[in-house]
């Protein structure tokens, strides 16, 4: 009895196990399928420029996208029949027009994280999606794919990205001094390392000018002594929207006293970055840091 | 507080970012061989900046006493005569609507801040009643808040270029060289020359409008003169610096604790150099205190100012 006992007690915790792990994975398949269903089937809004970007090129087409803010140039073809949302400080997009519309999911962005919980309220999934530095840009794709159902699409967008991106950061011997500054007016906000314009610009090559500024958000109010003192090579302004006044912008800077003794103004050497390319993260990396180290590095 | 004044210059021009030795900057002062980037340092930045500071804390010091004297009014400050809405609608309309002309930006804001004024005293200077304080205050509020209203509307609409503004509407000298206050110095001149007319004239009116008037003086003329004076001043202040009302209105009493005088022959001129010293001294710490990164100038005028004048007002009493 005992040896009978003995022998069938582990087969039983087996057989045991053996059902525990099938109904594990009825359970999991179960949970997953109608999951699968929706994503190809899910109604979704990008309001960030980057997930709308990241969509299209994942073959699937959101139900309206976020404004783009200077120009639309950056914008895939593709996109350009879609509807296009009015986003306002902080809340981003109109709550009611959302509720109108009724996504079942939005990529935003944490610069409109105001309007999230009212978005929740209305039984939207909100997800942020909007890289705001180049070590984010991959994860972020992968995250948009893994929701909308195209995990496998999201990994050769990221290879082609990546083949780009390694052949615009070639290793250089050109490391001219870089100020950019965003918008202009009574002060020049300079972009520091941590900014999104400021990691593209460092990795075309570009020693960026920020006199040891550090600002979480990215952006500092530099003193004119320091720009003076570290004489930069190259100025590139970001205007705020709008890019129609470039050549105003231009005049600007290379009339603005205190810069004059600067060797950029001084070579000519003063940019308007356009599109904000140096603002808003973008599938387009490497074409922004090609463009920067030919553009705006070349001649140096 | 001549000697704070100099006090404040000489710190101004020491200390920046960039650290330049004592000796470098007396050299540069006095014409003598140092290196290239030191002098452009103290000749293109620092010098027209301390100036700069000199200049708007000055004329906020005297805006302010003006128009305490000629609206018998302790609370009276550019605020209240619509300047500083109107001065902060103007810039906001040329940072917000069209940065790229930004070089218009002192202009614009003197003009509004101008013409806040002249539609405040349309309404407190004329028709029946007109010259009457509480009704030039009145209007004062209601223009003031017809300004700010716009100015918030504007904000609004372009939320993404606000960060450039915020440095307006808090406050702070910039380092652009000569060009302002090249373009702007004959409003300040006009404005203290005004001023300087109205010290006696406003010493009569402190005794009341019936005694004023008795002597040959005409309350309302001179109540006009003075606010006029006092909005050039606030206005060519704040094309310059953005919105720092708040010296106008605490360096007067200031003054008045530490010399226990109402006498605007005391007052107009030791208000000027409080407000310069001030001012001066403010700056020095908002370019220097986060180094390399300059902070707004309003936030240290009132950490500095606050406390001594909170120190002197139970001191007084």
């Amino acid at each position: 009895m005992t040896t009978v006992a003995a022998r069938t007690q582990p087969r039983f915790n087996r057989i045991h196990g053996l059902v525990m792990l099938l109904a594990a994975v009825l359970l999991g398949l179960a949970l997953a399928a109608p999951h699968a269903e929706a994503a190809g089937k899910q109604r979704v809004v990008a309001i960030s420029p980057f997930a709308a970007s990241a969509m299209i090129k994942m073959g699937v087409k959101p139900i309206a996208i976020g404004q783009t803010i200077g120009g639309s140039r950056r914008l895939d073809p593709r996109l350009r029949n879609v509807k296009t949302l009015k986003l306002s400080h902080p809340n981003g997009p109109n709550l009611e027009v959302m509720a109108k519309i009724k996504p079942d999911l939005v990529f935003s962005s944490t610069r409109w994280s105001k309007g999230t919980s009212a978005m929740k309220r209305l039984g939207i999934r909100v997800v942020y999606a909007d890289p705001t530095g180049l070590g984010q840009v991959y994860p972020t794709i992968r995250k948009i794919g893994r929701k909308i159902g195209r995990s496998a699409q999201a990994g050769r967008l990221i290879a082609s990205m990546k083949k780009r991106v390694n052949r615009a950061t070639k290793p250089t011997t050109k490391h001219p001094k870089i100020l950019v500054v965003l918008g202009i007016g009574t002060t020049a906000m300079a972009f520091l390392k941590n900014s999104w314009g400021g990691q593209l610009v460092r990795a075309a090559g570009g020693n960026l000018v920020t006199g040891g500024a550090t600002n979480s958000g990215g952006f500092a109010r530099l003193s004119d002594e320091v720009v003076v003192a570290q004489n930069p090579d190259i100025i590139v302004v970001v205007p705020h929207g709008n890019s129609d006044d470039i050549g105003q912008v231009a005049d600007y800077i290379e009339n603005n006293e205190a810069w004059q003794t600067t060797n950029a103004v001084k070579n000519g050497k003063v940019f308007v970055s356009v599109d904000n390319e140096l603002l808003q993260a973008g599938t387009d990396v490497g074409q922004i840091i090609g463009k920067i180290r030919s553009k705006w590095l070349k001649n140096w | 507080m001549l000697f704070a004044l100099v006090a404040a210059a000489c710190a101004s021009l020491a200390f920046g970012a960039v650290h330049i030795p004592l000796g470098e900057v007396l050299d540069t002062l006095f014409g003598r061989q140092v290196p290239e980037t030191s002098k452009q340092i103290i000749e293109v930045l620092r010098l027209p900046r301390t100036v700069e500071a000199i200049v708007v804390g000055a004329a906020l010091g005297v805006a302010g006493a003006c128009l305490q004297g000629a609206l018998n009014n302790p609370l009276a400050s550019p605020d209240v005569i619509g300047v500083t809405g109107g001065a902060g609608f103007g810039a906001m309309l040329v940072i917000l609507l069209s940065p790229a002309s930004v070089a218009l930006l002192p202009l614009s804001a003197l003009a509004f801040g101008l013409l806040a004024a002249l539609l405040v005293f349309l309404i407190g200077f004329t028709g029946r009643g007109g010259g009457n304080i509480t009704r030039i205050i009145l209007a004062g509020i209601a223009i003031a808040a017809l300004f700010s209203a716009a100015t918030a509307g504007l904000m609004s609409v372009y939320p993404d270029r606000v960060p450039n503004a915020v440095f307006f509407l808090v406050g702070g000298l910039t380092s652009t060289g000569w060009d302002n206050l090249e373009t702007i110095w004959p409003y300040f001149a006009v404005g203290f020359v005004l001023a300087a007319f109205m010290i006696r004239p406003l010493d009569r009116l402190m005794l009341g409008d019936d005694v004023a008037a008795s002597v040959g003086s005409r309350p309302r003329l001179i109540r006009l003169t003075a606010a006029l004076a006092a909005a050039i001043l606030a206005s060519a202040a704040a094309a310059i610096a953005g919105l720092l009302a708040f010296l106008g209105l605490l360096i007067p009493h200031l003054v008045r604790l530490l010399g226990g005088t109402n006498n605007h022959s005391y007052v107009m001129p030791v208000s000027a150099l409080a407000g310069a010293a001030l001012l001066t001294a403010a700056d020095t710490l908002a370019r220097t205190i986060a180094s390399p990164v300059e902070m707004p100038v309003g936030p240290f005028l009132v950490l500095l100012g606050v406390p001594l004048f909170l120190w002197l007002l139970r001191k007084a009493v």
